[in-house]
């Protein structure tokens, strides 16, 4: 095989998957993903520092950042970027903007991981990070993952939507419908029998639309 | 890559703040995450930079001030 057709390939982690462990320098110091364990992580990568759509990105994510930390979840950013370059870019977005960064950004100049988790897409952005988020439990296990195209700002609204949307799932046992926020009703699971199934028909005190779909409000604890 | 590396990424403040918060008896992390208000990752991150530059030391989760600490203190009152 001649060089140009060698290509490394990548097991990119998916949705179960224990998050893949890195130890990197970033503007808050050297970190571990096992600094995280115990809570929530939002990593989301960005294509570069001094770009339009990432700087509005950024104060966006600052903006969520107070109520991603309610949900004990914390932000961490990364983009193949120098540690230098972000503390600029970040000092100029406070100087801009007004708004202070305060989650870390990691600085992955050698792109382990952003290969690791698979946010370089050749195709999109050359050897620059895509737009991914990658949602990690406090057991370290990928919950939810999202790509977004360079050209594309992400929703600041729904990254925390789908946090608490994956919280309230992993607390409750129960699944989240289509535009679910907090407060809506929130779907049972199915019946695994057609005993079940004649049960659940009759059920008092849930929303039976039809036998596998059915809705109930959520106690609080 | 900068020509010329700092020992620590902690700022001074944060320095003096760690260790001051290990310095007058050994503390685990619970008890430092109770005393000083950072997310815990950045109280991990730190203290695992606080010891493995030997400003303190770590013995079965529980930290103790070094010699280098106590230096640093006396110096950067």
């Amino acid at each position: 095989m001649s060089e140009q057709n060698v290509q490394q390939v990548y097991n990119l982690p998916r949705i179960g998957d224990p998050a893949p462990s890195f130890e990197v320098n970033t503007t808050h110091g050297p970190i571990k993903l096992e600094d995280y364990k115990g809570q929530w992580l939002v990593l989301f990568s960005h294509p570069a520092d001094f770009t339009p759509v990432c700087t509005t990105e950024f104060v966006g994510f600052q903006e969520i950042y107070p109520q991603l930390r309610e949900l004990d979840t914390e932000l961490l950013g990364l983009s193949i970027d120098s540690t230098q370059s972000h503390i600029a870019w970040v000092r100029n977005i406070e100087q801009n903007f007004n708004t202070d960064i305060e989650f870390p950004v990691i600085a992955d100049l050698s792109k382990e991981v952003a290969m690791k988790y698979g946010m370089i897409h050749p195709n999109d952005g050359g050897t620059e990070a895509s737009r991914a988020v990658f949602v990690i439990d406090p057991d370290q296990v990928i919950k939810a993952i999202i790509y977004y195209p360079l050209t594309t700002g992400r929703n600041m609204d729904e990254i925390v939507r789908l946090v608490k949307a994956l919280q309230t799932t992993v607390n409750h046992s129960v699944s989240t419908p289509a535009n679910w926020k907090p407060g809506d009703k929130v779907l049972v699971p199915p019946p695994a029998s057609q005993q079940q199934a004649e049960e659940r028909m009759k059920e008092e005190g849930i929303e039976v639309i039809d036998w596998y779909l059915a809705k109930k409000e959520l106690k609080e604890d | 890559m900068a020509c010329i590396k700092s020992e620590l990424t902690l700022a001074p403040s944060e320095v003096k703040l760690f260790l001051n918060t290990v310095n007058d008896s050994k503390v685990n992390l619970d008890d430092i995450k109770n005393q000083i208000n950072k997310p815990l990752f950045k109280i991990k991150s730190a203290l695992r930079e606080l010891t493995e530059t030997n400003y303190m030391t770590e013995t079965d989760g529980y930290y103790v001030i070094s010699d280098k600490g106590k230096t640093y203190l006396a110096e950067n009152k």
